[in-house]
């Protein structure tokens, strides 16, 4: 896994626009070394990211605990939208249209910054307390117009964004606000497993309450197999086999071109948790492609036991019934949370499914007029190539590599993430296409859709679609007047 | 644009593949649309889709194939695409009889929101699975006389029966078409006489057509 973020003095273009913001942590000149104006390290200039953490800031402070505490426990049925709002100022949404341009000319340049920044990456056994860098020392260091050499050798294990996760992290009480903003740009592979437990609500900020927290869930699960799962086929009742059986039917086709779901010890823990989850949400029940959603968790919370390519099957066979066990109960509340959110999406006719593809549609027309009229034209409506889009979660556009990283961001997004801020991700990823397919007729065009040419992308293409979302979530969110026809007919 | 040579036939027939998830819907079509078979193929999500064109009595015919998700939850968008079909897959699982007995079921659905006169033709897939066989061809067979629908055997695996069921269809889908079509030129002008007239379906006929749905 690739670290993804830019070194500072490739990101230096990223700032076109005046620098105004409220930068209270004056550390990130650190990464500008000679830079004379301070930046964030990261993908969007920090005004933005300020402005939206902001409004992410206050529901957090009130809901961390409490209500993520409370969605864990009930695993409810019919856990409503949650929605968390961010707003963005209006000088925001200027000021980022300004940017887009030299945002995603910056940011073309990842792959050889990732190469660059590679060297520095030492994986830890606990993923926590390596060598981090106070704002202390930043400061004083940033002061100091040295030269990247210089600034390399005073920190030679930990990189300047694995400095910041493991200052967050470290905290008794993990300021969540702070974290979502920091993984928003990307979490670093061996962070990842706890950031992403925290961003759903299972593995609590507070340090105290972590391992009992864990210890609970993990006998809850376990008591759950019992009476769900390790019973009597006989005592199932004919929907309950007939789930059984499309669970089991598809846990051999989940994510096939990937070693690690070949194994037979996987396997198992995929159909077990599946089947459980829709035990437990009767109003959805499995449905196809929720499988899929399963194996990111699966795939990042492995990757805490081992060092080698968990995506390859690397020393798999060093994985014990214990360590699967955890994980697979780990798993199972995770998608459970991630879940709660999305509900809609998986229930009779799936009106979220359909709610999504309408608003893609609606936005789409907004943004490429010239591409809204080729696929009329053509015959190809949306709801023909994006409900797979919506209900996959874009899964089965992009290997898992760049699966993972979009879900950094969509886990920072909060509960909107994979709701709200998808719907941008996926205009986004369409309009870059928008040329080819402006080219292309009904038969071509549907061929190209369902199997989008993805193979070459990494991390930083993943990255440039995100800065893209972003921009027209700014320009675009709160703002639905703009994206409801007055007359929204149905697009079955 | 990228009008190509082969997009030229005379006729363009929607069909859809139906049945149970995992009976093998969808390696049927890319073995018959592009000959390639994957033991590993993923889940189909909504609906697919792929076209081919093949000759059946001196025509071409470009069959235009929709592939839909086997799964119950997802009847209300698939069955959107039965509108304008003029012939059916319905697949089963040779080795799996509970696949075979929602037969009755699909059928249902066809009934509710197909039309009318859809050609549908029952398929027993997987019939390399010789030694895990659940379904008799006699039982099938039966079946399919009882439902008045035609019936073949196939492997998308070996791909035996895959060209044969999709041409049989589809000719099938012609024939009736130009029985059809001739029976109402007749009427419409029965008092006619000159013969030799071409037969045209209207907006199906001609080239470098769009999609139909």
């Amino acid at each position: 896994m690739k670290p993804s973020g830019l070194p500072g003095f490739l990101r230096r273009s990223i700032r076109s626009v005046d620098d105004d913001d409220d930068d209270h942590d004056r550390s990130e000149h650190f990464q500008q070394g000679s830079s004379s104006f301070p930046s964030h390290g990261s993908m969007i200039p920090p005004s933005y990211s300020n402005s939206r953490g902001q409004g992410a800031v206050t529901e957090l402070n009130d809901s961390d605990r409490v209500q993520f505490g409370a969605k864990v426990q009930t695993d409810d049925l019919n856990n409503d939208l949650k929605k968390i709002h961010v707003s963005d100022g209006v000088d925001a949404k200027f000021r980022m249209v300004g940017t887009s341009h030299t945002l995603k000319s910056s940011i073309k340049k990842t792959p050889s910054a990732t190469n660059e920044s590679k060297g520095d990456v030492t994986k830890t056994a606990d993923g926590e307390k390596q060598t981090s860098i106070s704002p202390e020392q930043a400061t004083a260091q940033s002061s100091d117009s040295s030269s990247t050499m210089t600034r390399e050798a005073t920190a030679p294990t930990r990189n300047y964004k694995e400095g910041k996760f493991d200052k967050i992290l470290s905290a008794n009480v993990v300021d969540i606000a702070e974290l979502r903003k920091l993984a928003w740009n990307g979490v670093p592979p061996e962070h990842r497993p706890q950031v992403w437990k925290m961003l759903l609500g299972y593995l609590p900020a507070n340090t105290s309450r972590r391992s009992q927290t864990l210890k609970r869930k993990r006998q809850e699960y376990r008591d759950a197999i019992a009476q769900h799962y390790d019973i009597d086929d006989h005592s199932r009742t004919m929907q309950e086999q007939e789930t059984l059986r499309q669970v089991l039917v598809d846990v051999p086709r989940t994510a096939p071109d990937v070693p690690l779901f070949r194994n037979d010890m996987i396997r198992q823990s995929l159909s077990r948790l599946l089947y459980i989850w829709a035990m437990r949400h009767p109003a959805s029940s499995y449905v196809q492609g929720i499988n899929d959603l399963a194996t990111p968790l699966i795939a990042v919370f492995l990757s805490e036991y081992f060092k080698g390519d968990v995506l390859q099957g690397e020393e798999l066979e060093e994985l014990t019934r214990e360590i699967l066990n955890d994980v697979e109960a780990d798993v199972y509340w995770c998608l459970t949370n991630l879940l709660a959110g999305i509900q809609d999406h998986y229930t009779q006719d799936q009106p979220g499914v359909q709610r999504m593809v309408m608003r893609l549609e609606e936005l789409v027309k907004r943004i490429d007029v010239g591409l809204t009229n080729h696929l009329e034209e053509t015959g190809v409506q949306f709801i023909q190539f994006a409900f797979r889009w919506m209900n996959c979660l874009l899964m089965r556009e992009f290997n898992l590599q760049c699966i993972i990283r979009l879900w950094d961001t969509y886990l920072s997004e909060g509960d909107g993430g994979f709701e709200t801020f998808h719907v941008y991700v996926c205009a986004s990823f369409l309009c870059q296409f928008s040329g080819e397919l402006q080219g292309m007729q009904f038969d071509e065009l549907f061929a190209f859709m369902q199997n989008i040419p993805t193979n070459d992308w990494d991390d930083g293409k993943i990255e440039i679609v995100l800065s893209q979302a972003f921009v027209l979530s700014t320009l675009f969110q709160g703002s639905d007047a703009h994206l409801t026809s007055p007359n929204p007919k149905s697009i079955f | 644009m990228s009008a190509r040579v082969d997009e030229e036939y005379d006729y363009l027939f929607k069909v859809v593949l139906i049945g149970d998830s995992g009976v093998g819907k969808s390696n049927l079509l890319s073995r018959f649309t592009r000959n390639e078979f994957n033991l590993e193929s993923k889940s189909t999500i909504g609906v697919e889709f792929a076209t081919k064109s093949i000759q059946a009595e001196g025509k071409t015919i470009k069959a235009q194939i929709w592939d839909t998700a086997g799964q119950e939850r997802y009847r209300a968008i698939t069955s959107a695409y039965y509108r304008g079909a003029v012939g059916a897959l319905l697949v089963y699982d040779i080795s799996k009889h509970s696949t075979f007995e929602n037969v009755e079921r699909w059928l249902k659905e066809l009934r509710d929101h197909a039309e009318a006169n859809i050609v549908v033709m029952l398929v027993g897939n997987k019939s390399d699975l010789r030694h895990l066989r659940a379904v008799e061809t006699d039982e099938a067979m039966a079946f399919s006389e009882q439902h008045n629908l035609a019936f073949i055997e196939t492997s998308a695996l070996d791909a035996s029966g895959v060209d044969t069921a999709f041409q049989r269809i589809l000719t099938e889908i012609y024939r009736l078409m130009s029985r059809r079509n001739m029976a109402a030129e007749e009427a419409a002008n029965s008092p006619n006489l000159s013969g030799g007239q071409t037969i045209s379906l209207g907006a199906d006929a001609g080239g470098d057509k769009k999609g139909c749905c």
